[in-house]
């Protein structure tokens, strides 16, 4: 019944859709209007949860989608109502090692102790990303974990310089716990993280030897966008930011006064003693903050370079409500633009986006963090180490040959993980070296609780076709190519032994569930399915 | 075993797969092969091998009259009548008399001192370093075989600019902003994991989807139909590749054998990206470090060999690095720390061979490291301007001045 009201109103919006342009309505979506009510269908709520979540199952867009769009849009945005339901990470930071004991060391047994201090740090950061990765499969939050990698993008730091778990934990904190709050806070905060000091190197900008790294980056990537300030703005930014370093034994930001350059600088035409949290201000105050920011939360969310009137708009309301970054989501996500044409499927998956929505589309029962964290990393993500300062490149730049290949196969784990005999030996010999164990391991711990039969009885049942087209739209973001549904026709077929209507008794069996599976992984590998 | 799974699931692609390939040589009209007529830059191919962990230099090509290197490492220093002697009093380790034999020959060239200038000692840091032609590290979007690929994809044939990475990751190095490398470790993993039934499934859903209006679904499509396309290609070089050479069973020798066999088999890349892991010798450096060389070494000469025997040699020169070497003095684990200048070597018909560069002064260290006499970006510009003749200021974005080092 609830399908066919959804259906109806898909009817009105394609009734609409021939009038509205006659009235002179502006339906292209370059404009933050909002999208009237009566165009909210369920496709919408798929769209929605999968750019502001990581997607989710059927049943789970319908819920969202019988919200009603400002319900669906407030259940995304306004979460703090629910808990989380995920621990927090156990870890803490390594142990001191006493100044005096150190002192009384060989170098031999220095150089043992350094190692031991390096494994068992890499051992918690494994701890920490997985940790993280949980978040992303169990949080009842899922925009605060979206908008948290959204931020790692954004105010991006990496292990590899970092070489402290218990920072990077720190810092994945301080952008969760910002995630939609406000952007001027957001700002000061990480300007004080400690990782962040570390990986951009302002525990090392020191009165009289000023290093810039931060003040370019602040104001290249994280404000202003290149371009809007000069070379002499940075140099003077850099001395604002002398003395603002983290005390290494306690993991915490301290202000060093007597490495802090207290003279009088100019910034943007200013002038004065500015510290790091004055040119924090003075950023915000410039005109081109706002929109460059906006912008590329709506690149995140929406598409690649809004237009001209669009990012205006973004700007302005961003200005206008001083940083608060849930008014501004709240817009995006209610408006025309962000459900246009060219917004929605046309995005790439990042690798971590993909295999993550892969388990909540089918509704799996989550994976060990691990496993998606060391299949990630196989397809070109590292999480918590991204291959700069400018975070991922994203887009077409995850695909490869050998990647689409692999992204394939990383499905294939998923969707088979549970299959004995042969499956799981392909999976093993699929890993190589140290992989191998951590797979077996990750794999043996879990159980998808997942049934492909029962995702096809899901989908309505009826004809080979309707059950394909059922499947298509649950899973893929834009329609199956015709061609190609041809073929998966054929596959579907034979899986459920030939033509007519598909029941429950011929589906519940080991062959026809493989044979489901196969169908699943081939829809999966779908160019298609790589796109949001 | 593998030999067998190989054919057998080559095999299994049965018509799909031989009609994709039939197809991508059919439309590449890959060149032939067997070094008839001049050789031109377009046919030239670049192999490169990374040691990583930071190869010892100077154990590695050894000032071994020079006292100043007894006195740095007492413990570590290879005794003279154990090395190769390549004259000048300089040699090679006692497990590269393969590589001597190779230097003799006119087939292979060391160059020492090889480094940059503000040498970073971190593993990865120094790596990136390398890998995007850049002593700051700045922008590591793109490496300078990829922006090579990039520069290849005006002109030759369609093959011509992929370049092929034997491993599961992609290598800054290799990523380019048009070309993007096919990577696998194993070529029997690049593939589509499924069975064979699946794998035909897939090709053909491929291979019906009609290209779309939406631009970034018809470049996924295009991908995966190269994926489909390669990957089954790349199967049936190495499976149905003969030779007489034996390599040894290392994972170096196996990336060997399979650059041979993809070459041989006329996959039409002009990139090769190849690894020798391990050579962060802190602890315990004797014995490992002659291994590793002991592996690199066989490797090499098999490789060679093979070359010369299948008519490519004339079109391949390999390239191998390390991103630092290690510290002049040897530390008390047996081993040495992280350095600064190192040594690298190219291996080919073409190599002008001998020993090249300055070598650097024991006396006159930088923190305990060597200083570089050689800048690493000199070799770039020779391998990418007078090898696969591209012009190597837009490659590197600055200009190196080419070393002799071509015959």
């Amino acid at each position: 019944m609830k399908a066919m009201r959804g259906f109806s109103l898909v009817l009105g919006f394609l009734c609409l859709g021939g009038v509205l342009p006659a009235l002179g309505v502006r339906q292209g979506g370059s404009s933050l209007a909002p999208l009237p009510k009566e165009e909210w269908t369920p496709a919408k709520a798929r769209h929605l949860l999968l750019r502001a979540g990581f997607g989710g199952t059927a049943e789970e867009v319908m819920r969202l989608y019988r919200r009603g769009l400002e319900g669906a849009v407030s259940w995304i945005v306004d979460y703090e109502g629910r808990p989380a339901v995920v621990p927090e990470c156990g870890i803490l930071p390594m142990p001191l090692v006493r100044r005096e004991v150190f002192a009384r060391m060989s170098e031999e047994e220095r150089r043992k102790l350094r190692n031991e201090r390096r494994r068992e740090d890499a051992r918690r950061f494994r701890v920490v990303r997985s940790w993280w990765v949980d978040r992303m499969l169990r949080s009842r939050r899922p925009l605060e974990e979206k908008m948290t990698l959204f931020w790692h993008g954004h105010f991006t730091s990496s292990y590899r310089d970092v070489r402290n778990a218990w920072n990077m934990l720190q810092q994945n904190r301080t952008l969760r716990e910002h995630a939609t709050g406000n952007f001027r806070e957001m700002l000061h905060a990480i300007t004080r993280d400690p990782a962040m000091l570390e990986y951009l190197d302002n525990n090392r900008n020191r009165k009289g030897r000023p290093n810039e790294n931060y003040a370019r980056e602040v104001m290249e990537l994280f404000t202003l966008g290149l371009g809007r300030y000069t070379e002499k703005d940075i140099k003077e930014a850099a001395r604002a930011f002398t003395g603002y370093t983290f005390d290494r034994r306690r993991n915490v930001f301290v202000f060093n006064r007597r490495q802090h350059d207290d003279g009088m600088k100019t910034i943007f035409g200013k002038t004065g003693r500015f510290d790091g949290d004055d040119v924090c201000e003075l950023l915000l105050e410039h005109p081109a903050c706002a929109p460059w920011v906006a912008g590329k939360i709506f690149a995140f969310f929406g598409y690649e370079n809004p237009e001209p009137d669009l990012l205006r708009e973004l700007g302005e309301t961003f200005r206008a409500c001083d940083y608060e970054i849930k008014p501004l989501l709240r817009r995006i996500f209610l408006s025309r633009a962000f459900y246009s044409e060219k917004s929605v499927g046309t995005k790439v998956k990042s690798p971590i986006m993909l295999l993550v929505s892969t388990v909540k589309i089918f509704g799996m029962n989550p994976p060990p963090g691990a496993l998606l964290v060391g299949l990630a990393g196989q397809l070109g993500q590292e999480l918590m180490a991204p291959p700069n300062v400018k975070g991922w490149e994203g887009g077409l730049a995850w695909i490869t040959t050998a990647n689409l290949l692999a992204r394939a196969n990383a499905c294939d784990v998923l969707l088979t993980a549970d299959l004995g005999g042969g499956w799981k030996e392909r999976i093993r010999r699929q890993a190589r070296g140290r992989d191998r164990g951590f797979f077996r391991r990750a794999i043996a711990s879990w159980d998808p609780g997942f049934s492909a039969a029962g995702l096809v009885l899901q989908a309505g049942g009826g004809s080979p076709e309707r059950v394909l087209d059922g499947l298509s739209e649950r899973i893929l973001a834009v329609p199956l190519d015709r061609g190609a549904r041809a073929r998966l026709l054929r596959v579907l077929r034979e899986a459920v032994g030939g033509e007519g209507p598909i029941e429950p008794g011929r589906l519940l069996h080991g062959e026809a569930e493989r044979k489901l599976r196969e169908l699943l992984h081939l829809l999966c590998s779908a160019p298609e399915f790589q796109l949001c | 075993m593998t030999e067998r799974t190989n054919r057998r699931d080559f095999l299994g692609l049965g018509i799909a797969g031989l009609g994709t390939w039939m197809l991508g040589r059919g439309r590449t009209g890959l060149p032939g092969f067997g070094g008839e007529g001049p050789v031109g830059e377009k046919d030239r191919i670049l192999v490169v091998l990374q040691m990583s962990g930071g190869n010892d230099g100077l154990n590695t090509v050894v000032p071994h009259r020079d006292p100043e290197y007894r006195k740095l490492r007492k413990v570590l220093g290879l005794p003279s009548k154990e090395i190769h002697d390549l004259g000048d009093g300089f040699g090679l380790h006692p497990a590269l008399g393969g590589c001597a034999e190779l230097v003799r020959g006119g087939r292979m060239a060391w160059i020492r001192g090889i480094g940059y200038p503000n040498p970073n000692r971190s593993h990865f840091k120094s790596m990136d370093i390398w890998h995007a032609a850049d002593p700051t590290a700045r922008d590591l979007r793109y490496g300078w075989l990829g922006r090579a690929l990039d520069e290849i994809a005006a002109g030759t044939g369609p093959r011509a600019d992929l370049g092929v990475n034997l491993a599961a990751k992609v290598p800054l190095a290799m990523n380019g902003r048009r070309s993007k490398p096919i990577s696998f470790l194993n070529p029997e993993t690049y593939r589509y994991r499924g069975t064979e039934k699946e794998t035909r499934a897939f090709s053909e859903m491929v291979a019906a989807a009609k290209t779309a209006g939406n631009p970034i679904l018809a470049r996924l499509r295009r991908t995966a139909g190269e994926a489909v396309d390669t990957s089954a290609e790349i199967r049936k070089a190495v499976a149905s590749y003969r030779t007489p050479v034996r390599y040894p069973q290392t994972p170096i020798g196996r990336s060997l054998r399979n650059v041979a066999a993809l070459i041989g088999g006329g996959i039409g890349s002009r990139v090769f990206y190849t690894y020798h892991n391990g050579f962060d010798t802190h602890v315990n450096q004797p014995n490992r470090h002659g291994n590793l060389l002991r592996q690199l070494d066989q490797a090499l000469t098999a490789f060679q060999k093979d070359l010369e025997r299948n008519g490519a040699a004339d079109r391949v020169v390999l390239f191998g690095f390390s991103e630092f070497g290690r510290r002049a003095r040897e530390n008390r684990s047996n081993g040495t720390d992280h350095g600064c200048a190192g040594t690298a070597f190219l291996l080919g018909t073409r190599v002008r061979g001998g020993l090249h560069g300055r070598y650097p002064s024991l006396t006159d260290l930088d923190k305990g490291d060597l200083r570089f006499t050689t800048d690493f970006r000199g070799v770039y510009a020779t391998l990418c301007g007078d090898w696969l003749g591209l012009d190597s200021r837009k490659v590197l974005g600055g200009t190196f001045e080419s070393l002799p080092l071509l015959g």
